[in-house]
């Protein structure tokens, strides 16, 4: 092999694994005890209005912003540490890259968590299969044996693929804010599933085990 | 470029290339160390919430002065819900702690309608005598969260699959709405085929489901809609209907889609009804309408329809509570007037809109006066019971960016 080939070959080589940068998960800001700015009297002023806060928003937090995530997130179905990450500020309808979601409404929180959610379970699925796993979710909320929270029920450990694999993350389609909103508005295509698993993919052995009571696109839906 | 400069910098990419696969792996391994810890936190928030609602418990089988009590099942309530939240942030098998999480939701919901009770009178001897059965297994559960902080415990899955008694599944109510008779599948094609607006090309068929309300599944396909429906076994009645595809460019008011959305339901054999909420999105303007009788708005049979903001036409249905609950009902003379049922209201608000309905209550339902007033801005429907004047219910009308809700 002459030189220059070789040194063809080599540079192709590096240039191949260059390129393959890893793709860099996003610096995930998380709000603690000690931050302060805009953002910590963003999530003040919420915290103040659901009644969580009672002392000022003044952009510093201390022990009584910590006191009160905490509260807030007990009551949501996070995990209560404190601390406003991913999770806690979407539940609170603050964006931690800064500015706000959409509507600082409490149901368009909720819709957007439900979007998310469709979007990232059920994207390409078929419309109805959209809405169906949305209202897997809104019947989890209804059933005891789950978190009486949308947020809760998604963020629940090990329940939902997407929400640990990164699909949540993703910007949701238009079709799964829809879905959204007709499931909560309270078209149920499962007839109250609580369960559903795509029978292709699923190894755990015990969601085989409940009833299936019908199968849209991928997945079978079950109680 | 010459290969003294590419091979270079071909180099150093590669060089930073690694080092930030490096920097990621730290960062992933920090991130499963979060989340044990997180696991942890919420492991021993768990335990730690659940002896204090034991110990909660333990007081309240002994107390007898009513605010005393009242105060224990408050607290109570709270660590249920706690507990309840603390495990599902637990890395558990799905159902694993579903007989525990139960629990917790049904002590929270106990706790809560024993507390109206106590502004009358303390517990009564038979009420304390029937927490024994949740304080011991209240007990139990307590013990084995305790016993999972130990290094050497078994799994959690293991040990928190304990035979918690899950909640009393009723059995499902027979549909009062629906007829007797059951339709073949062609029947009900047929009957697909007439509900969807204009030409229809096709009707395929879609799939089945089964449960409370057997139906049948179609895909209806007209010139320029696709429709998903599901048509009901028992009487072939339409149970739900739903476009594929949405994004119709609004041309008329929410006005006109209301009236449509009404004539729809009286013209499809639902009667007549009175819109209640709506929402705008995806150029449909959704309505939700509960039907009439004598003047009555029946809450318990809601229907909810889409309607096409562009061509006025029906696209969408939701009709399984009326199917479920619809029936003709013996509608007593109310013991109360509209002045007498509101006349506690804290302030004397000004009330407008006065009218009976019927609400879910409980098991069953109640005949209410309904009323809307405002209070610093936001608007309020109240429900008082029309026979004893006990206040069912308060919803806030919400005002959303494409409509309004209730909450």
């Amino acid at each position: 092999m002459g030189a220059n080939t070789l040194g063809k070959r080599i540079t192709l080589a590096l240039l191949i694994l260059a390129l393959l940068l890893p793709a860099l998960p996003s610096s995930g800001a998380v709000l603690a005890w000690g931050s302060r700015g805009e953002q910590v009297a963003l999530i003040q002023q919420r915290l103040r209005q659901w009644g969580y806060l009672s002392s000022e928003a003044d952009g510093v937090f201390g022990q009584a912003t910590y006191d009160a995530v905490k509260a807030f997130q007990r009551k949501n179905g996070l995990t209560a540490d404190g601390r406003v990450g991913r999770a806690t500020a979407e539940a609170l309808g603050v964006s931690l890259t800064g500015g706000t979601l959409s509507a600082d409404l409490w149901q368009e929180t909720e819709l957007s968590l439900l979007a998310r959610l469709v979007s990232g379970e059920a994207r390409g699925e078929p419309y109805v299969g959209q809405v169906a796993v949305a209202a897997v979710v809104l019947n989890r909320v209804r059933h005891d044996g789950f978190p009486d929270t949308i947020s809760g029920v998604i963020f629940q450990s090990g329940a939902f693929d997407a929400v640990w694999d990164g699909q949540f993350d993703m910007e949701p389609t238009d079709a799964s804010r829809r879905a959204a909103r007709d499931a909560m508005n309270g078209w149920d295509p499962t007839g109250g599933c609580i369960y559903y698993y795509n029978p292709r993919t699923a190894t755990n052995q015990w969601i085989w085990t409940r009833q299936v009571q019908l199968t849209i696109g991928q997945h079978a839906f079950a109680i | 470029m010459s290969r003294r400069i590419l091979i270079p910098i071909l180099v150093l990419m590669l060089i930073a290339s690694s080092v930030l696969t490096l920097r990621q792996t730290q960062r992933l391994r920090r991130a499963q160390l979060i989340a044990d810890e997180q696991a942890l936190a919420a492991l021993n928030q768990a335990a730690e919430e659940m002896q204090s609602l034991t110990l909660s418990l333990e007081k309240l089988t002994l107390s007898a002065h009513a605010a005393h009590q009242a105060r224990l099942l408050h607290a109570v309530a709270l660590s249920a819900g706690d507990v309840q939240q603390c495990l599902a942030a637990l890395p558990l098998e799905q159902d694993a702690a579903a007989g525990a999480m139960s629990l917790m939701g049904q002590l929270q919901a106990e706790a809560s309608s024993l507390l109206p009770s106590l502004t009358r009178a303390a517990l009564t001897d038979d009420q304390r005598s029937a927490l024994q059965q949740p304080l011991a297994l209240c007990s139990r559960l307590s013990s084995q969260l305790s016993l999972l902080r130990d290094e050497n415990a078994p799994a959690a899955d293991a040990l928190l699959n304990e035979d918690y008694p899950l909640p009393e599944v009723r059995p499902p109510a027979s549909p009062r709405g629906l007829p007797d008779h059951t339709v073949t599948r062609e029947a009900a094609r047929e009957a697909a085929r007439s509900l969807a607006p204009g030409s229809v090309l096709s009707v395929e068929d879609a799939p089945d489901a089964s449960g409370v309300l057997p139906a049948y599944g179609f895909t209806v396909k007209t010139e320029d809609l696709q429709l998903n429906m599901e048509i009901t076994c028992q009487g072939g009645k339409l149970l739900w209907m739903m476009p594929e595809t949405a994004g119709f460019s609004p041309q008329h008011t929410a006005e006109e889609c209301v009236a449509a959305a009404l004539a729809f339901l009286d013209q499809h054999g639902f009667g007549s009804a009175e819109a209640v909420y709506l929402q705008q999105y995806d150029g449909l303007c959704v309505v939700a309408a509960a039907p009439l009788q004598d003047g009555v708005l029946l809450y318990p049979d809601l229907l909810t329809v889409q309607v096409r903001m562009d061509t006025l036409d029906t696209a969408g249905l939701e009709a399984r509570s009326y199917w479920t609950n619809h029936t003709t009902r013996t509608l007593s003379t109310p013991a109360l007037t509209a002045d007498d049922a509101f006349s506690a209201l804290a302030g004397e608000p000004v009330r407008r809109n006065e009218r009976l309905c019927v609400i879910p209550a409980g098991d069953g339902e109640a005949l209410c006066w309904q009323c809307t007033v405002e209070k610093e801005g936001d608007t309020y429907l109240i429900y008082v019971d029309a026979a004893t004047g006990e206040e069912k219910a308060i919803r806030k009308v919400i005002p959303l960016d494409n409509g309004f809700t209730e909450a």
